[in-house]
């Protein structure tokens, strides 16, 4: 084991978000005790107070919708070696970007006392405001795939990841197609692999929370919704579910 | 005196004091995790997307947003659901008391208790608390992916029952770990844990959960003090939201008074049905006649002890029937959408959580309304803050660490306050 003082010094922020993916990475257990091993956690809120130290690798979770978030990262970016989105909201915007245009009149209609004087904005991805060096999807982020990108990152080299669809997870599982001889309306042929398949494995469609791989076909699929019989609508709150922003 | 983050909360907060001299003019907690408008984002989204998207609302809650969604929207188009998915969710709730509580009592209540800044520190001078928190927290999360598919917002409760059936592998794998870890806690928690100093200054003047006929996180009137009923549909009538000058957050309140939610008022009103090793922890703890705010991390300690009593129970009655799983193992009702509203509670974690909705013909969201646990104890955090500040502002200089450990001795899980803020 190296020394304390030798360890690359890891930080956790947390933006406008449910706290999920620090949370996945508190439900690390054993593997969050090798992980400590490897690194120092100079910056936790959700259970430590800060100690102010700069990090070389920060992990962000959480969307931003706050000016002092934004002016948070522009000072974090330069602090730290590899700036990380982690969780679809820090990638995307998230589930709850939705609506940019109606945003102003829900303010007013859930804070009718402070209405649009609550400063709060359309929620952005970290990579609207600072350069991203990388960035790991999913709602929440899976364990296995936030490890193995940690364990490139802390040797410098960029990590590999699957650049293929959910739909070889799920084949390898031996599921059946929920979209084929079920007729769901699953997302799995045009979302990074990743998560191995947790949905369809249990017989829900892919939401869709990793976003899309490079190559991945939409109007392909768009086409196959039109067949099991899905309207324009449904289609496109099928993709703005998690899959890009409505 | 300076706003200042509280650590060892599920998201962000800060305690605002104004003081002049040696008074306290007012107290203000705000919470700083800033609006996402969950209740705004699902109107026009289909019934099928809801339970998804208000599972975001909050991570370590997600498991009781799930199911009382879909409870809600069952409550609207009268769904009538499977008794083996009423059990699988009934088990998938206590899987997430576990994980909520185990964190928040042992690692992140324990520290103030023993007077260590964070666990981490704690964990050196006594690794047993630290372990078994790690221990109940852990359960919890496997019983939550075996049961829910994943343990942070979960897959498998669907409308009208369980999307899939738990492997019975995973299952008996829970049972076996859940029994000798029923010993465990009570061992722990039955010796002497340090009691704060400032005990005594704080106590509960109203308490409310949900009251059924046996001690559970579902069902039954929403029971006020020990004594007055009201039922779940009548809610909105007896409970109020409404900004209190100076402050701007948007509190609830029973009539014009503040209330607790939780562990404490769930034992409070419900304790005396509690069986098992958990009925005796009670007893030894004498958490009925203390009254003490700070007692409800101590009844998270009992109801850590119901909850893995209530796994092993329900796991051996599920084993019995022959579920299937996976893929192929839905257990669901058959109903149709109707124009309707819907709503229903639940006992979170961190205590009642209410979902209503409003459906059209189609089944599309017209409105939704979710009051959090969190809104519900907003107030009276800031009675008993006050309480605190004016008795501790006289001799004592630095009042935060005292006013932070009042604070997390409610759990507040800010993340989750979906709409209380007034900035």
């Amino acid at each position: 084991m190296t020394k304390a003082k030798e360890k690359p010094r890891l930080g956790l922020y947390s933006l406008t978000s449910c706290s999920g993916d620090i949370l996945e990475i508190t439900n690390l257990e054993e593997d969050l005790l090798k992980l400590l091993d490897l690194v120092e956690v100079v910056d936790l809120n959700v259970a430590m107070p800060a100690t102010g130290m700069s990090p070389d690798i920060a992990l962000v979770e959480g969307a931003v919708t706050q000016a002092g978030e934004a002016g948070f990262l522009r000072g974090l970016r330069k602090k730290v070696k590899y700036l990380v989105a982690i969780g679809t909201c820090a990638c995307t915007g998230g589930v709850v970007a939705r609506g940019p245009k109606k945003r102003k009149g829900w303010l007013r209609d859930v804070y009718p006392e402070t209405g649009e004087g609550f400063i709060s904005g359309f929620p952005r991805p970290v990579s609207d405001v600072v350069p991203v060096d990388f960035s790991i999807p999913g709602c929440p982020i899976e364990k296995g795939y936030l490890m193995h990108c940690l364990g490139y990152l802390l040797r410098g080299v960029v990590p590999e990841v699957p650049n293929y669809p959910l739909c070889m997870e799920c084949k390898m599982k031996g599921n059946e197609c929920l979209l084929r001889y079920r007729g769901l309306p699953c997302l799995g042929p045009v979302t990074r692999a990743g998560c191995g398949a947790r949905q369809p494995s249990v017989g829900r469609p892919c939401d869709g929370c990793f976003g899309a791989y490079e190559d991945a076909n939409r109007e392909a699929l768009t086409e196959i919704f039109r067949q099991i019989g899905l309207g324009e609508d449904e289609i496109k709150k099928r993709f703005d579910l998690f899959w890009e922003r409505g | 005196m300076k706003k200042e983050l509280i650590s060892r909360v599920e998201g962000h907060g800060s305690i605002g004091l104004k003081i002049k001299g040696s008074r306290v003019e007012s107290v203000e907690l705000d919470i700083l995790t800033p609006p996402r408008l969950f209740e705004k984002l699902i109107v026009g989204r289909h019934f099928n997307d809801v339970p998804t998207i208000v599972s975001r609302i909050c991570s370590i809650c997600s498991a009781s947003h799930r199911v009382i969604s879909v409870m809600a929207i069952e409550d609207a188009f009268g769904v009538k659901v499977p008794r083996e998915a009423v059990l699988l969710r009934e088990l998938l709730l206590h899987a997430e008391t576990l994980e909520s509580h185990g964190l928040h009592l042992f690692l992140l209540a324990l520290p103030d208790y023993y007077g260590y800044g964070s666990f981490v520190d704690m964990a050196r001078d006594l690794p047993d608390a630290a372990s078994l928190g790690f221990k109940v927290k852990g359960i919890g999360n496997r019983m939550q992916e075996c049961v829910g598919g994943r343990a942070i917002h979960q897959i498998t409760p669907v409308v009208g029952g369980m999307s899939a059936g738990p492997s019975s592998e995973g299952l008996k794998r829970i049972q076996q770990e859940a029994a000798p870890l029923i010993d465990e806690v009570l061992r722990f928690l039955s010796k002497e844990i340090p009691t704060l100093q400032y005990t005594p200054l704080v106590g509960v003047s109203n308490w409310v959960s949900l009251a059924g006929r046996d001690y559970g996180y579902t069902g039954g009137d929403i029971l006020v003090n020990g004594k007055e009923k009201v039922p779940v549909r009548d809610f909105y009538q007896k409970f109020h939201e409404s900004a209190l000058p100076p402050s701007y957050t948007k509190h609830t309140l029973y009539g014009e008074e503040p209330f607790m939610v939780g562990a404490l008022p769930r034992i409070l009103n419900s304790g005396s049905k509690l069986k098992g090793s958990a009925g005796a922890l009670l007893k030894r703890l004498g958490i009925m006649k203390s009254r003490s705010t700070y007692m409800n991390n101590m009844a998270q300690g009992v109801e850590i002890l119901f909850s893995l009593e209530r796994v092993v129970e329900i796991i051996g009655d599920l084993l019995d029937i022959d579920l299937p799983e996976g893929q192929d193992g839905g257990i669901t009702a058959e109903f149709s959408p109707v124009a309707a509203t819907g709503t229903a509670a639940i006992e979170a974690p961190r205590g009642m959580l209410i979902h209503t909705y409003t459906f059209d013909e189609k089944g599309y969201v017209t409105g939704g309304d979710i009051t959090t646990p969190t809104a519900m104890n907003l107030s009276d955090m800031e009675r008993t803050l006050m309480i605190m500040a004016e008795a501790l502002i006289k001799d004592t200089t630095d009042i935060k660490p005292a006013l932070e450990t009042l604070v997390r001795a409610y759990d507040p899980c800010i993340s989750c306050s979906v709409h209380i803020v007034r900035l």
